[in-house]
């Protein structure tokens, strides 16, 4: 545990200044636009006052309750506060809700799909990526190829032909929505079969998608271990088999693991085009109703939410490293 | 690096094909189908505004039309033959909107429509002109009416009837004017008068039925039929199944879906292969020198590469896009990608030359007194050639894949045409629910032929170069 706790302060140190550059980023930017989001509220709010002096004021309490009035810098901080009290104000389209709302209510959809399909599609495709290793030949020539396949076809024209073929083709499964339209949430058993139904589809996507990847990484990570010298050397001193390739294994899991947490990170920036595509009632959904509508409060909460859990996902990953391995820390340790 | 020992992998061969077919595709067949003037007349459909991407024309109407306009340039009329010149210019150009406009003058401005006037002025009757041929025979319906009206008038003025005259000229005020005058004078006369009425009357019938007469073949005539319904059967319909004329059928904007995606592919390919080049530039620049370097550039840099490795790409992606608004082009939306893609490439360059920095051959050239740019071009380069280009091709297909991925998301030039953009509008005017695959199932396969390809030839280059990963 040598130097872990100055590993951690630094890293610490390190993520929150990299967290207030994406807090920056995202007041600043949609501050950017032409005509600001707050002017076209104060337009259409002031389309039927004719009076001057009361447009006047308006605008100005307007401006007040926005605190656009206020010096840029001091907007920051004020914007800052708000965020660590959890206040992302309101949605300028679905107005009165609470953008922290919107969102609370968006993320279980997401997790639904995401955490099962990313956890199931990791473990089969780190099995069949060490098979097509291990066994080579015929495994090796059609698992290969096929993972390949699916790890290189962008997620929405899988989802999109899946969406066609097994939806609207050959009925298989319901094209879109979360649950049948003329359901109403119950707890009941039609309604759960229903939710289950619509999940089928929009998982199964994420999930070839991610067996792909994950096949190919596993299986050169494994040939890589599988050609490196020690395992010659074991073999050579006569060491059973089944032994040499837990170590293979073991060695070669390890990268798999952060591409894991890494991918578990940007889960949410990951699922949105699939959302999109079965009109899964998400925060990909919602992010992309938001863009349409130019409703820039929304816009900057779910580009905010979606840096922080990113921020939160490689903070801890490489936290955990730094506690189970001592070279990593070393070596970052040594750098600076 | 030995280029030729790369052909030697079937994978990268493979994928060097496929994205060849694609690049051919997006090159080629816009110049083998040359934008047929008769089937679409949009000469580069990424620039021009929305009206002329509508403007995808029957080739037979078309003729039809040209035809039409053909006859009737004979007649000798002023105005119609400036009207016909209209209209033979917006078919020319594809404005089909002025075409449709301009048919519409054509009828009014016919000659036949003048002489329908002069027949009303003769009749005392005020000079409005119909509207068009449904108008044209109503009022001629009418004008026969009031013909049957003054041969009943003159009877009853024959045999002194004021009462039954009566009921007609309330019904008809033009024929209570022609009459007033016979009324007023000495009833002795009416009998004389109202053979004269009969008499002019009977005229101005002959005159009735020959415009009637003309109207009818007017209609018949089946070219001007062709001019006039050019909204019915010139445009292309929306979203035609696959045809002899449209390979690929058409989309919700009646645009030929086989130039269109020609157009969309290369605009992608473009956006892709931009945004990687500098995308792999940066990187390279960046990792070479903080890898070179060390020391404080080499902290500077890899902090600011961690930071962006950090914040999801997708996110600086959409601020960007949002706080840039309408100032939209495909070279805003590669900069953008570029500029979100880079931290990778520099991250493993900066750690291939940290390896390298202090190997034996570079700290040679370091005591000869070489140059850091020298030393880097000819010592370190030639260590980093192969994992460059590889870089490169990942970086060219998640480029494709990104733009796509903007354009699905909704922001980002709306007006260009890419494969993502296609797949957007695919979505949004519900191409997949209704079934009409040819919508989004050929751009799918288009987009995945590039990225599949791109991935196959670099993992056949991954198997050449690092023969460690060789099964």
């Amino acid at each position: 545990m040598k130097g872990f706790w100055k590993y951690f302060r630094k890293k610490l140190i390190w993520y929150f200044i990299t967290f207030l550059i994406a807090l920056f980023l995202n007041f600043l930017l949609p501050r950017l636009i032409p005509g600001n989001p707050v002017d076209l509220l104060l337009a259409e709010m002031l389309s039927g006052v004719t009076d001057t002096a009361r447009a006047t004021e308006i605008r100005q309490s307007t401006y007040n309750y926005f605190g656009l009035d206020k010096p840029l810098i001091q907007q920051f901080f004020i914007y800052v506060n708000n965020v660590f009290h959890g206040n992302l104000g309101r949605s300028f389209n679905q107005y009165p809700r609470l953008v922290s709302d919107i969102l609370t209510q968006s993320l279980p959809w997401t997790i639904a799909i995401q955490l099962p399909s990313l956890i199931i599609g990791w473990i089969v495709g780190n099995i069949l990526g060490a098979v097509a290793a291990y066994r080579k030949g015929i495994f090796d020539r059609t698992i290969f190829p096929l993972s390949l396949f699916f790890s290189s076809i962008p997620v929405f024209v899988l989802a999109l032909l899946m969406k066609y073929y097994l939806g609207v083709y050959a009925h298989w499964f319901p094209m879109q929505g979360a649950y049948d339209a003329e359901l109403m949430p119950s707890a009941t058993f039609t309604f759960y079969w229903s939710l289950f139904r619509h999940w089928q589809l929009p998982f199964l996507a994420t999930c070839l998608v991610m067996i792909g990847g994950q096949a190919i990484g596993m299986r050169s990570m494994s040939l890589y271990e599988l050609n490196a010298d020690y395992v010659l050397y074991a073999k050579l001193l006569g060491i059973p088999e089944n032994k040499i390739t837990k170590y293979v294994f073991k060695n070669a899991v390890l990268p798999q693991i952060t591409g894991l947490a890494l991918s578990l990170g940007t889960m949410i920036s990951g699922a949105l085009i699939t959302e999109i595509v079965f009109s899964y009632p998400g925060i990909g959904t919602q992010l992309v109703n938001a863009i349409h509508n130019v409703d820039y409060t929304l816009i900057s909460g779910c580009t905010l939410f979606i840096s922080i859990t990113a921020l939160i996902a490689n903070f801890t990953i490489e936290i955990i490293y730094g506690l189970i391995d001592p070279r990593i820390r070393a070596i970052q340790l040594e750098e600076e | 690096m030995n280029l030729k020992i790369m052909f030697r992998s079937g994978r990268f061969v493979t994928g060097l094909i496929l994205v060849l077919i694609v690049i051919g595709y997006a090159i080629f067949y816009p110049m083998i189908n040359p934008t047929n003037p008769k089937q679409d007349r949009i000469p580069n459909p990424l620039y021009v505004e929305t009206e002329k991407l509508r403007a995808y024309l029957n080739a037979e109407e078309y003729d039809k039309a040209n035809q039409e306009i053909e006859r009737l340039s004979k007649i000798e009329d002023e105005s119609l033959q400036k009207v016909l010149a209209e209209v033979k210019s917006a078919l020319e150009s594809g404005h089909i909107k002025k075409a449709l406009s301009g048919a519409k003058q054509i009828k009014k401005t016919h000659p036949l429509y003048k002489e329908f006037e002069t027949l009303r002025i003769t009749l005392g009757f005020d000079s409005s002109i119909p509207a068009d041929e449904e108008a044209a025979r109503a009022e001629l319906e009418k004008l026969t009416a009031h013909h049957q009206s003054v041969l009943a008038v003159a009877e009853f003025l024959k045999s002194g009837d004021l009462s039954s005259i009566e009921a007609y000229t309330k019904e008809d005020q033009t024929l209570a004017q022609e009459i007033q005058p016979i009324l007023e004078s000495d009833p002795s006369t009416w009998a004389e008068s109202a053979e004269t009425l009969v008499k002019n009357h009977m005229e101005t019938y002959k005159w009735i039925q020959e415009i009637q007469k003309r109207l009818d073949t007017f209609s018949n005539e089946e070219p001007l039929k062709a001019l006039a319904g050019i909204q019915k059967t010139l445009l292309v319909p929306k979203n035609s199944p696959p045809s002899k004329t449209f390979p690929l059928g058409t989309d919700s904007f009646s645009r030929n879906i086989i130039v269109e995606m020609a157009y969309g592919a290369r605009l992608s390919l473009e956006i892709g292969f931009s945004a990687g080049v500098v995308a792999t530039l940066i990187g390279l620049i960046l990792g070479l020198y903080a890898g070179f370097k060390g020391g404080l550039p080499d902290n500077i840099i890899t902090m600011l590469t961690n930071t962006f490795i950090v914040i999801p790409s997708m996110v600086i992606m959409i601020l960007v896009s949002v706080a840039l608004g309408q100032v939209r082009s495909w070279w805003v939306t590669s900069l953008i990608i570029s500029l979100t893609a880079w931290p990778w490439t520099a991250r493993a360059v900066r750690a291939q030359t940290t390896s390298l920095r202090n190997r034996d051959h570079v700290n040679m050239a370091r005591i000869t007194g070489y140059g850091t740019f020298h030393i880097i071009l000819t010592e370190i380069m030639p260590y980093l050639a192969s994992y460059i280009v590889m870089a490169f091709i990942l970086q060219v297909a998640s480029g494709i894949m990104t733009e796509a991925t903007i354009a699905i998301l909704g922001i980002g030039d709306p007006t260009a045409i890419s494969l993502g953009r296609m797949i957007n509008w695919a979505l949004q005017y519900e191409s997949v629910r209704s079934g009409r695959w040819w919508e989004f199932v050929p751009v799918a396969l288009c987009i995945t032929s590039v990225t599949f390809g791109l991935y196959l030839m670099n993992s056949g280059m991954d198997e050449v170069f690092n023969p460690k990963i060789r099964s």
